[in-house]
């Protein structure tokens, strides 16, 4: 093997190291409550690439709106995982607050002591209702 | 192209492919994901696109009428008393929005304070207000289809070269490699058994 066919080789094995690793900087460097986020003038949160992530405030309206007296308890952007070991199209929600969100957007059932699995339409279903408020992470595993 | 990669048939360098082969697998399965849910936002804000055009192209014949008839009946100073009805005038917020990772503009806009005048007048500067936070609304989602366009292009060129091109290669090397290291091992079986029936035969 040529140095160049090396060197090429173990660029590539860089670049896909690097790819796992970006996937998820669209996380935030860390979660607000929606009492928190209310009270700012302009709501956002502060991303790990460093971007301010603006919040739609119809949107804390509406969370407001459906979560009642808990509202404090929910911690944003809610958080939904992709693993790859349940199988393509499968996420998980874990969080307790933002599983009744979940459950009560798609209107199913769901218990307090597992995470809640949804399917792809079901995400596609939240994303259109919370687009800024809602967060996709990607697990390797 | 060739479709093996130059290696030195040695096991490390076999194991060293497999590791590699997993983890293309790996970024692979994740990029996929992230390609579906990308795509599906794009058409979900085109829709939403589409449909918030047809109603600013609706609502602003209406507020333009609206506009004509105050000014006809309270002539051209109507506007100049609009501007000085305002306590706090609306802002336009423009900063960032993530979208799985692919960075777009956008902008909201904060509605401001006003006081309480003509009930045409008031009608007129809610409907007003509503429309231009619909055409900001439609900025700010053209603008989220276009840098969606170029991430959903980069990241589907990602998917195929590393599905057609680089999962494919690596398959083919070790495939290569462990078809070598059976040759290998086949030959050194045979080598023995002549060594073994020579060294018979010279017994003999």
């Amino acid at each position: 093997m040529g140095v160049r066919d090396a060197y090429f080789e173990d660029l590539v094995t860089r670049v896909l190291t690097r790819e796992l690793r970006i996937v998820n900087r669209h996380l935030p460097y860390k979660r607000v409550s929606l009492c928190d986020l209310e009270k700012m003038d302009i709501p956002y949160i502060v991303l790990r690439d460093g971007t301010a992530h603006l919040i739609d405030p119809r949107e804390l309206e509406y969370l407001t709106n459906l979560l009642g007296k808990d509202k404090c308890k929910l911690l944003l952007p809610i958080i939904i995982e992709a693993r790859q070991s349940l199988g393509e199209g499968t996420y998980i929600v874990r969080d307790r607050v933002a599983k009744r969100v979940i459950a009560e957007i798609l209107g199913v059932e769901y218990e307090e002591e597992k995470p809640l699995i949804i399917y792809r339409p079901h995400l596609y279903k939240i994303r259109e209702v919370l687009p800024t408020t809602t967060t996709i992470i990607f697990s390797p595993t | 192209m060739s479709s093996l990669i130059r290696v030195r048939p040695t096991k490390i360098e076999l194991i060293r492919l497999k590791r590699r082969r997993e983890l293309a697998r790996k970024v692979y399965r994740i990029l996929r994901e992230r390609l579906t849910i990308l795509v599906n936002e794009f058409m979900t804000r085109i829709r939403r696109a589409y449909h918030i055009r047809k109603e600013i192209n609706r609502d602003i014949l209406d507020v333009y009428n609206e506009a004509a008839y105050l000014l006809g009946l309270y002539g051209g100073s109507i506007y100049e008393y609009y501007d000085s009805t305002a306590v706090e005038n609306s802002k336009v917020v423009i900063g960032f929005e993530n979208i799985m990772g692919v960075k777009s503009y956008t902008a909201m806009m904060k509605k401001g304070k006003f006081i309480n005048t003509y009930p045409e007048l008031n009608e007129f500067r809610e409907r007003s207000i509503m429309l231009i936070s619909r055409i900001i609304e439609l900025g700010r989602i053209e603008q989220s289809i276009k840098t969606l366009g170029v991430e959903i292009n980069k990241t589907k060129r990602r998917v195929n070269a590393l599905e057609y091109i680089f999962i494919p290669r690596l398959t083919s090397t070790i495939k290569y490699l462990q078809m070598k290291f059976e040759e290998r091992e086949r030959e050194e079986k045979a080598r023995l058994k002549r060594v073994k029936s020579m060294l018979e035969k010279h017994r003999g």
